[in-house]
């Protein structure tokens, strides 16, 4: 066997990615849920009963359609006012602020007296349409017609337009449901074992908790039940009555048993299940009739018990059994045969991706909608032979539910934040977005375990990609490898493993039982196993052969975590797992052979998980794995070869070069500014209506890329520029991480961008046939801000293309009818006065006209979008980075001729200081440099990929033979004196990146200006026109100086200054009443004595607050002494 | 001051230059990069531009392509008598550029670039300045005018304009093993070994990196490099605007009317105290 080589490796994972994308993920998760889980919902329902009171009818659901009856059209579409429909490209969705939707039909037959009636085809609403998924059209487009569809054809898609703009579902990570969890809380003075698992069937979760209480008996809280049950009582209430039965369905050793004798004791005087029900009804509904009592607890343990296992009674003695199981394992805790589970352990996670929390949206719409259906059949009666189901259907729920709870990210019942605006920065930062993932755990509590990387995140997710603060280990972003599993039919698996000789639990006999190994499918115990390592051999093979689904793992634990053996079979969704190639007997089953297939094109990479030669585990099986990190490594005991090491990574740690070298924060702090780099984040930006955007003017290639750049597309849209960069302290101009740059490169188009924004307005229609207009607003219409504004607007009352704008120039003239009745002045013959609404540019912005879009909006007014742009030239003040966590603002920008140059007349764009190094320990940043120089001059990139790049020392050897010391430094002559500098100077080639902090769009100074309304303080903001905050500690200082006047002056004089009346006989305030032309108190009248007093307005404010408390504070005056 | 031609061709000219110091190479360094005029776009009215650059970037790329200069027949805007914003005929030329993609996507050159003056064109007829798709079209009448590289790079005559100190090695046989480390290390294949001496092959390739010095095993060192502070291999390599020997001679008259003008200066103040 030879060696399987980097570019093997590279190969295979091109495949990888070219097959599946990198939001793989979320178009599965859609998908899924577009061909089976809106059946679901709807078979859920089933039928909705009408009440008629004489002729009580039904009517049956069918089959859903993706469709609308009235006019075939299958994907997305768009409504015009005057009725017709059209199906529409996502490019035209941004354009005109419209939702991406398709219909959905549902096939409806009244069934009356049982004869079913016509089937009717009715729309029920419209669902809005994942990018790039099955019911998107851009999915079956090339890339030519992607481009002509206006679309980049390298756009990951997996996220939605709402109302024109792009919302990403972001992935939750959950605690897997149906998963029991068995721990032990100490804080009490004697430990409590519990045992707790989210019981989740479709549309209902259920938090099932059992305790095992320091009085050694066991309790169960089940929802709906005010208090604690004993578990004995719960026992008998799902039918097992005699205290053998109970005992063998726990376990059947006798040292478990033994442990249960307290809870027996609990449940003294309830002996037959009747009595337990009772129990249980007792308090479930206290003091009702019996009837009522028993009915209820049968709701109970029915309904909300163990909801996933079954919500009949028929269900009873399978929840019985897994209560038994719970019951057994905390026990066996409490013996010390077993361990507590480890919730961040990762096999206990499960991802919750779009699909099932649409599916979660489309439910609670479907149940809303039917009861609508219900009320107006209902209402309608039976008039005719003829029931017109579709006359009854609003489609408005459905639609309505999901555009609001995409475009806004609220998913009832307190969830918020389930979607975002999709970060459109740079490439890097959508595809990082799309693969990112939330913990639902409190952001607030330290929760520090869940935040910590788990051994088991290896490969699934990033280490290093996570923000700082108060989301750190929260929020996380899939590695490269990880793939989230779909979800296979439990029951056929079930099947499968009866077959190869797993004993279903009802069947074994005792010594089975006692022996033999516990095997459970999703969770649920479902038979015993005498051989279970063999079986779980044996399952693994048939998965290779291609006889059981590949979705579905298994993991055998042996007696050294519990004193019995264990079988776990996985076949849910959710489940993140990594792709390996497989190793039998030392040696790989990937042959070079199948590396040629592969590059040859004859195979994709199915066909390697098709004929076993590589497979996908999950954290579970993964316990039973002992992976070779390289293929030099594998040994006979091996059972899987990595296929990359630096898939570990995430999206953004994998453009970092010689990431390895690096301390770890910095890889951290360089994932997150990846995010913020400028690039070209599409290459249909001119087309879009982003609201804002920056685009760099020449981005480059890196010169040192790392092996998945490729297939990221990061070499096709980059965010950067390769920058010589020398290392050196620069008259104190690059203290404190600032940089020192070459003005020449700036000059030449180093770090240059464009920052765009986008105006937007519409001409709105309002109740009464009033409508907004475009136009030049004459002098005179309210709110008309002076000519010089409107100076570039045309006719249409729309700028021209070209023009230079600046801060309060209007951009789209516009005059709106008035907002409130009061506002109409009597009845003028010239209708009423019209209030102007035009559209102005930003405070503090200025740029030229690039674009305007005239459109139509989804509601049929005239929409218009104005794009503004601004170039931006790096000056003083804006923020750079390299990839490795080392950030900093240009401190100054240096003739060339005042830099420093090399003999070979090499002057470099940047200087960074030397103390940015040694504490941060950033050494990936110096081999760069190296990489760079060598890449720069023998004209090939290097390879920096994490873990297996161009070592250092060959990059020396290559940098000697290419006529450089092999130290990276070289002889300097300052620029100002000409003189050889005494040191070499570290220099290279170092890929750098322009942040979007820019000091353009931070300068803010303030002499007078706004100020608020009710305290009559200088507003706060930039885009205010905001005050500086002199703070406390300002104020302290100046108290502790002594500068009373400067005080004075800057909190009054140039604050909220104000003259106050004060009537010196009451201590109230007083006014100055202009009619009478004198100072009035209404208190004291004739008596009055009227001084007034300066203080502050905010003062002022305080006394009246008061008074309306019923506080009544009074001033007492004095002279100045 | 000596001064001995090592090299010369249209674009580049090697010197070694001895007897003088480093404030004046360096001084005729500077002036080089940043004094000595030549011409280049200056402003740009955009007549049509349906591209996809914006017209901001178009004129940048302009103003960076090398125009073949004339110093003799042409003024520096701010000492030409016209005194005007606009320029003359003595210190503007105007270019011209009328671009279409009539058949597809083809890229405009700065050959297409047509000058008022015959003799003052881009230095390159190759130089891209924009890709237009099928049925855009630039036209467009640029002006360029002569300047300073203080002011912007883009007048700046030279492309690289720089200097070392002109070597010196000193091996000491008798410390000297032969190991041949030196040798291997060098990244200029300065030094080469013959019989087991280490024998200095190419003294004007060194560049002092001394990395010849820390391979030696020997203590005291057996290899010792510096430079002479008083003698200089100058290198100028010009845009194309401009000979490499007119840059330099600009730079020389440049430099005397600055010190012209100090002496002067120091003498009225002399006078006024």
């Amino acid at each position: 066997m030879t060696e399987i080589s980097k570019e093997d490796a590279h190969l295979l994972l091109k495949g990888f990615f070219k097959e599946k994308g990198l939001v793989r993920q979320h178009l599965d998760s859609y998908n899924e849920f577009i061909d089976h889980g809106l059946q679901e919902v709807i078979d859920e329902v089933g039928e909705i009963p009408i009440e008629v009171p004489e002729a009580p009818y039904k009517v049956k659901l069918g089959q859903i359609w993706i469709i609308d009856p009235q006019t075939r059209i299958t994907g997305p579409y768009a409504t015009e006012v005057d009725g017709t429909k059209h199906e529409i490209y996502p490019m035209e969705a941004r354009l005109r602020n419209l939702t991406y939707a398709a219909p959905v039909a549902l096939e409806m037959t009244p069934v009356i007296d049982g004869r079913e009636q016509d089937t009717e085809l009715v729309y029920i609403g419209n669902i809005p349409v994942m990018l790039k998924s099955k019911l998107c059209f851009l999915s079956q487009l090339s890339r030519e017609e992607l481009m002509a569809a206006g679309e980049d054809p390298d756009d990951p898609g997996g996220y939605f337009v709402v109302n024109g703009s792009e919302r990403v579902i972001v992935a939750m990570e959950d605690l897997a449901p149906n998963r029991v969890i068995i721990d032990m809380d100490e804080k009490g003075a004697a430990p409590v074992y519990q045992a707790k698992i989210f019981s989740t069937t479709v549309g209902f979760r259920a938090r099932i908790e059992l305790k095992l209480k320091p009085d050694n008996a066991i309790y169960i809280s089940v929802p709906g039940v005010p208090s604690e049950l004993p578990f004995i009582v719960l026992m008998r209430a799902l039918g097992l009555e005699s205290d053998k039965e109970i005992a063998e369905a726990i376990s059947l050793e006798k040292d478990i048993q033994r442990a249960l004798e307290f809870s027996f004791e609990k449940a003294l005087g309830v002996e037959t299940a009747k009595d337990a029900i009772l129990f249980i009804g007792n308090r479930v509904a206290h003091g009702q009739v019996e009837e009522y009592r028993i009915q209820k607890a049968e709701t109970a343990i029915d309904k909300n018990f163990l909801p996933h296992i079954g919500r009949t009674a028929e269900s009873r003695k399978d929840k019985a059994l897994f209560l038994g199981e719970m019951a057994c394992r905390v026990i066996e805790l409490k013996l010390g045969r077993r361990q507590t589970d480890d919730k961040d352990h990762f096999k206990n996670k499960r991802l919750r991706l779009a699909g099932p929390l649409l599916a979660d949206l489309f439910r609670i719409a479907f149940r809303n909608l039917t009861r609508d259906i219900k009320y107006q059949l209902e209402r309608i009666g039976v008039k005719g032979p003829v029931i017109t189901v579709s006359a009854a259907v609003r489609p408005g729920i459905i639609s309505e539910r999901f555009q609001h709870s995409l475009a806004t990210g609220n998913w009832g019942r307190g969830r918020v934040g389930v979607t975002q605006l999709l970060d459109r920065t740079n490439h890097i930062s959508t595809l990082s977005h799309l693969r990112r993932l939330q913990s639902p755990l409190s952001r607030s509590q330290p929760n520090f375990e869940a935040r910590d990387l788990h051994p088991t995140h290896w490969g699934r997710l990033c280490p290093n990609e996570t923000p700082e603060g108060s989301n750190c280990g929260l929020v996380k972003n899939l590695a490269l490898s990880a793939c989230i599993s779909v979800g296979v039919n439990p029951e056929k698996i079930k099947q499968t493993i009866f077959s190869m000789g797993v004993v279903p639990i009802y069947e074994a006999n005792e010594a089975l039982k006692l022996s033999g190994a516990k095997v459970f499918v999703d969770g649920n115990i479902v038979g015993y196993c005498s051989s279970p390592k063999e079986l779980a051999q044996e399952f693994r093979q048939r998965r290779r052969r291609g006889e059981i689904s590949t979705e579905a793992n298994i993991a055998y634990f042996s007696k050294e975590f519990s004193e019995r053996e264990e079988l776990y079979v996985n076949c849910d969704e959710g489940r993140v797992r990594r792709p390996l190639i497989i190793v039998e007997n030392g040696s790989p089953r990937l042959q070079p052979e199948h590396i040629q297939k592969i590059g040859s094109g004859e195979w994709s990479w199915e066909d390697l998980v098709k004929n076993g030669i590589i497979e996908y585990l999950d954290a579970e099986e993964e316990e039973n794995a002992y992976i070779a990190l390289k293929m030099s490594e594998v040994a006979p005991e091996h059972t899987h070869l990595e296929i990359a090491t630096y898939t570990i990574l995430g999206i953004c740690a994998s453009t970092i070069p010689y990431a390895e070298h690096n301390q770890s924060p910095r890889n951290s702090y360089q994932a997150a500014m990846a995010k913020q780099a400028l690039g070209v984040y599409a290459t249909n930006y001119q087309q879009r209506v982003d609201s804002r955007s920056h685009t760099l003017h020449y981005p480059q290639v890196p010169l040192v890329d790392t092996a998945l750049m490729e297939t990221m597309g990061y070499n096709l849209r980059p965010s950067g520029q390769n920058c010589v960069v020398a290392v050196l302290s620069f008259e104190g101009y690059n203290m404190e991480d600032a940089i020192v740059f070459n003005k020449a490169s700036i000059e030449r188009g180093l770090a240059r961008s464009t920052f765009y924004r986008i105006y937007e307005a519409e001409c709105r229609q309002y109740l009464g046939g009033l409508k907004d207009k475009f136009t030049l607003p004459e002098p005179g219409t309210r709110g008309y801000r002076g000519e010089q504004y409107y100076r570039l607007l045309e006719p249409d009352g729309i700028i021209g293309l070209e023009a230079s704008v600046t801060g309060g120039d209007v951009l789209i003239g516009r005059i709106s009818p008035p907002r409130f009745l009061e506002e109409y002045k009597e009845f003028e013959v010239k209708g009423p006065s019209m209030r102007d609404t035009s559209t102005d540019m930003r405070p503090s912005e200025i740029g030229i006209v690039d674009a305007i879009f005239i459109t139509q909006s989804g509601e049929g007014s005239k929409l218009v979008k104005v794009r503004v742009r601004d170039q931006r030239v790096p000056e003083l003040g804006d923020k750079f980075a390299s990839r490795h966590g080392q950030k900093g603002v240009i401190g100054l920008i240096v003739p060339q001729e005042d830099m420093p140059f090399t003999e070979d007349g090499i002057v470099p764009d940047i200087i960074v200081n030397p103390h940015a190094i040694p504490s941060r320990m950033t050494v990936g940043q110096f081999i760069e440099s190296l990489a760079g120089k060598t890449a720069s001059v023998r004209g090939k990139t290097v390879d920096g990929t994490p873990f297996s790049n161009e070592s250092s020392t060959e990059l020396r050897k290559a940098l000697v033979k290419l006529g450089f010391s092999h130290t990276g430094s070289e002889v300097f002559y300052s620029g100002v004196t000409g003189q050889k500098f005494v040191a070499n100077i570290y220099v290279g080639v170092v890929y750098y990146q322009k942040l979007h902090h820019m000091v353009a769009d931070k300068i803010h100074a303030r002499a007078r200006g706004q100020v608020q309304m009710l305290t009559r303080q200088p507003t706060e903001g930039r885009a205010r026109g905001g005050g500086l905050r002199f703070g406390e500690m300002e104020r302290d200082c100046l108290i502790g100086h002594g500068a009373a006047m400067l005080l004075r002056d800057r909190l009054l004089e140039e604050s909220d200054k104000y003259t106050l009346y004060i009537c010196e006989n009451c201590g109230f305030i007083a006014y100055y009443d202009m009619k009478q032309r004198k100072y009035v108190c209404k208190l004291c009248e004739d008596k009055a004595k009227i001084s007034p007093v300066i203080v502050s307005y905010a003062f002022k404010l305080l006394l009246q607050e008061l008074m309306s408390l019923c506080i009544a504070p009074q001033l007492r005056l004095k002279e100045k002494a | 001051m000596k001064i001995e031609v090592l090299e010369k061709d249209e674009r580049n000219m090697r010197l070694l230059i001895r007897e003088t110091d480093v404030p004046y190479v360096n001084a005729l360094r500077r002036i080089a990069i940043s004094e000595v005029p030549c011409l280049a776009i200056g402003e740009v009215v955009i007549i049509e531009n349906s591209s996809i650059l914006q017209d901001e970037m178009i004129s940048h790329r302009l103003g960076l392509i090398p125009l073949k200069t004339d110093l003799d027949s042409y003024n520096l805007p701010e000492e030409c008598e016209c005194k005007s914003e606009f320029g003359c005929n003595l210190c503007r030329v105007t270019l011209t550029l009328d671009a279409e993609a009539k058949e597809g996507t083809r890229t405009v050159y700065s050959g297409e670039l047509v000058s008022e003056n015959p003799e003052i064109v881009p230095v390159s007829d190759k130089i891209p300045l924009i890709k237009l798709a099928k049925e855009q079209r630039l036209r467009l009448e640029a002006y360029a005018r002569l300047g300073k590289g203080k002011n912007h790079a883009k007048w700046q005559p030279v492309s690289k304009c720089t200097y070392k100190y002109l070597p010196k090695i000193e091996i000491y046989s008798k410390r000297c093993d032969g190991c041949g480390k030196c040798v291997d290390i060098c990244p200029r294949k300065v030094l080469a070994k013959s019989q087991d001496k280490i024998e200095v092959r190419d003294l004007m390739a060194c560049i002092l990196c001394q990395d010849c010095v820390k391979a030696c095993p020997q203590n005291p060192k057996a290899i010792e490099v510096s430079g002479d502070e008083n003698t200089f291999v100058f290198n100028i390599e010009s845009t194309g605007a401009l000979p490499p020997e007119r840059v330099l001679a600009e730079a020389v008259k440049i430099l005397d009317k600055q010190l012209e003008q100090f002496e002067n200066d120091l003498k009225v103040k002399k006078d006024e105290d």
